[in-house]
């Protein structure tokens, strides 16, 4: 006869090393995730050092300023175009519409007659 | 009743033979047990091995679980040499992985075929080449170093066994050759041998963060621009530049032309890959009129008024020292130095004295190897012995040769508030100080030097460097190359050093061009006020706009050269400074959204 205790003994054993199992499999799992993201860190961050790169290699001076040339047709700003003082800008010269005259501010003449075409066609 | 092998034998035998049995039937049951587990082991390892890990390896989750120790700081490319970046984190220098080719000659079968199809992969090396590095007998060769992705994968295509690849980093340098000079190369196991690569090499070696260096890429890009433009004016052979900043002595930017690929520095001649910024040493001429005079006006009673006989070339020790446009007159200070009298600057020279003006030249970092942080310093060459006559020539800068970063340094130390502020390749860190030495000359002599700086670009020889708004001091100086003990008036080095904005300076400006050739807008001349006056005009202006420098409106009363008008006596020619008439902008071209002309800004 087998006593009580033995097979309680088997079974426990057997919880045992179905348990370790268990646990070696999540730990190992969780080691080929850890290890799987890793390697894709590491591999985003080489794609991003080779991106800075190519970011820092397409934006030279040079090419900027050679593109810039081509497709804009903008020119260094000269000091005579820059300003220390925004309010130093004089304020546009009042369009000769039928607003002038009417104690209006260039803006807002302008405003007025931007939006109102036909008014300003009929003179 | 039970059954197996735990049964109980039924049979009673007695004796001796009853102490064997049992001992055999214990046995045969250990040995049982011991299979039965080894039975189970094996079955959960294969059902492990089968069920759980294949079906994991289905999918894609151990996929790089290989024997080999795994390193993340290899894999995130923490290894790998350290960056060189500029102040603002521009990559300057940085290392990538590559794939290098070699080759198992063993594993080879048609040398020749293969060789063929490696030159329609690298066109620039022949297939006779690549068929002598693919003979042999070894079982490893690099055939080619650091393919770019494309080659890579077009020798995959080729699929020969022999072939394989190795990781290797390279060395990039993302701003090709702008600073080529100052970033330097290294070799193809990535050893720095030049420049800031050769200099911090271990450094660099170790990885981890970016060095950083003082220069502005913009500015330098600026700087290279405006000194190219002027060796193609003037059909030169080379160029030079510095940009400092005058209060924390970083070199914003540093200019050699011409200069070289460091992708390639093999192909490079040795003259493209010469350092002139701080390795080679120059005779200045002119521009040492800065510091004799201000030796003169602070170790010296020498008051800014004071007249010097300019009347006849100077006769001294046998030698006799002229002016290039004599005006054969008595000249005030600001008149010798306005108009760059060689008379003048060596009378000045010789009321300071020689053993005076050494020391003074020493303490302005003239006479010294200057201590910057790559090798490529030069040392200055001195008259040796230095003698009275040597003293008179120094005074206009013969017989004396720094490098152009020395001469920046001095300038920055006489227009900043006369201390020397050493110059540094490292930008700075923030609240970091820089370096200061003692006080060289009295705030009234630093005053008294602006001043004279700026009436040279508002009246004498620089005016080709004034830009309306940034107040720009300086002096123009045109050097004969020596050559064969004397000198060869054909052979120039125009320069022109320059500091803006005067009132404080921020920033030394030095642009120097060897070897100029008179063009048809420059009157014959090939001088420093027409070589590189110009170019330090549009450097100052690039750098205003790419720094966001204020702008301050010229108004001529308050304008730093006009305390030394009075002792310019002349006849009065159009300053610069003089208010124009508004002339509204040409109405052709692109029309710009604001108009607002220079003139009408001087106006104000």
């Amino acid at each position: 006869m087998i006593r009580l205790s033995t097979l309680s003994g088997y079974g426990l054993s057997v919880a045992a090393a179905a348990a370790l199992f268990w646990t070696s499999q999540t730990v190992q799992k969780a080691q080929d995730r850890l290890e799987k993201a890793t390697h894709e860190l590491a591999r985003e961050s080489e794609s991003l050092h080779v991106l800075r790169a190519e970011w820092d290699y397409l934006n030279r001076p040079d090419r900027i300023e050679m593109l810039a040339q081509k497709y804009l047709g903008m020119q260094p700003a000269g000091t005579g175009a820059l300003i220390a003082d925004a309010d130093e800008i004089p304020p546009p010269a009042l369009a000769e519409t039928e607003f002038s005259g009417s104690g209006l501010d260039a803006a807002q003449a302008i405003a007025l007659a931007s939006i109102a075409p036909a008014a300003g066609a009929r003179r | 009743m039970s059954f197996g092998p735990f049964r109980k034998s039924t049979v009673q035998i007695v004796g001796t033979r009853r102490c064997a049995l049992d001992q055999a039937r214990g046995r045969m049951v250990a040995i049982s047990v011991f299979f039965m587990l080894a039975w189970i082991l094996v079955s959960v390892r294969v059902f492990d091995l089968t069920v759980i890990q294949g079906a994991m390896a289905r999918a894609g989750v151990a996929e790089s679980g290989g024997e080999e120790a795994f390193n993340p700081e290899i894999a995130m490319g923490k290894s790998l040499r350290a960056d060189i970046v500029d102040r603002n984190g521009v990559l300057l220098a940085t290392s990538l992985r590559t794939a290098s080719l070699y080759v198992d000659q063993i594993l080879v079968h048609d040398p020749a075929a293969l060789g063929a199809s490696l030159h329609n992969v690298f066109p620039d090396t022949s297939a006779k080449e690549f068929e002598s590095r693919l003979k042999g007998r070894k079982r490893f060769a690099w055939v080619r170093r650091n393919l770019t992705p494309d080659e890579h994968y077009k020798v995959l295509e080729l699929g020969d066994p022999g072939l394989d690849f190795q990781e290797e980093p390279r060395r990039i340098y993302p701003q090709g050759a702008l600073a080529s000079h100052i970033v330097g190369y290294g070799d193809v196991d990535g050893e720095g041998l030049s420049g800031v690569e050769r200099a911090f090499d271990a450094r660099l070696a170790r990885g981890g963060d970016p060095v950083r260096l003082s220069l502005d890429i913009r500015i330098q890009h600026a700087l290279r621009r405006e000194i190219q433009t002027a060796m193609e004016d003037f059909t030169a052979k080379g160029g030079v530049g510095v940009v400092l900043d005058v209060r924390t002595g970083e070199i914003l930017g540093a200019v050699s032309l011409p200069d070289f690929d460091p992708h390639r520095p093999a192909k490079a001649p040795d003259n493209a890959k010469r350092n002139r910024v701080s390795l080679d040493v120059f005779e200045l001429g002119s521009v040492f009129k800065i510091f004799s005079t201000a030796a003169a006006l602070d170790l010296r009673d020498v008051s800014i008024g004071q007249e010097f006989d300019a009347t006849k070339p100077l006769r001294r020790y046998g030698f006799t020292i002229s002016d290039y446009h004599p005006e054969r007159r008595f000249m005030t200070v600001p008149e010798i130095f306005m108009h760059s009298s060689n008379i003048g600057a060596a009378l000045m020279g010789e009321a300071v004295g020689t053993d005076d003006l050494r020391t003074f030249y020493g303490q302005l970092g003239l006479t010294s190897k200057m201590n910057l942080e790559i090798a490529e310093t030069g040392t200055p060459l001195l008259p040796d012995p230095w003698r009275d006559i040597h003293t008179l020539t120094a005074s206009y800068g013969y017989g004396i040769a720094v490098t152009p970063l020395q001469l920046a340094a001095a300038v920055s130390a006489i227009v900043g508030n006369g201390v020397y502020v050493p110059p540094t390749l490292l930008a700075m860190e923030e609240g970091e100080k820089p370096g200061s030495g003692q006080k060289i000359i009295s705030p009234d002599t630093v005053r008294e030097m602006r001043a004279l700086m700026r009436l040279v670009v508002t009246d004498g020889t620089g005016s080709n460097a004034e830009v309306p708004g940034y107040r720009v001091g300086g002096k123009t100086g045109t050097a004969e190359m020596s050559a064969g003990g004397g000198y060869d008036t054909s052979r120039l080095i125009s320069s022109f050093v320059g500091a803006f904005p005067i009132d404080d300076p921020r920033y030394v400006i030095f642009v120097a061009v060897e070897e100029p050739h008179p063009n048809t807008h420059s009157h014959g001349y090939a001088t420093g006020g027409w070589v590189a006056a110009p170019a330090v005009r549009r450097i100052v202006m690039s750098m205003g706009a790419a720094l966001g420098l204020d702008v301050a409106l010229n108004v001529p009363a308050q304008d730093l050269s006009e305390s030394l008008r009075r002792y310019v006596h002349e006849k009065p020619k159009a300053s610069i400074l003089a208010p124009v008439s508004f002339t509204p902008a040409p109405s052709d071209g692109p029309a710009p959204v604001f108009v607002k002309g220079e003139a009408n800004l001087a106006a104000n």
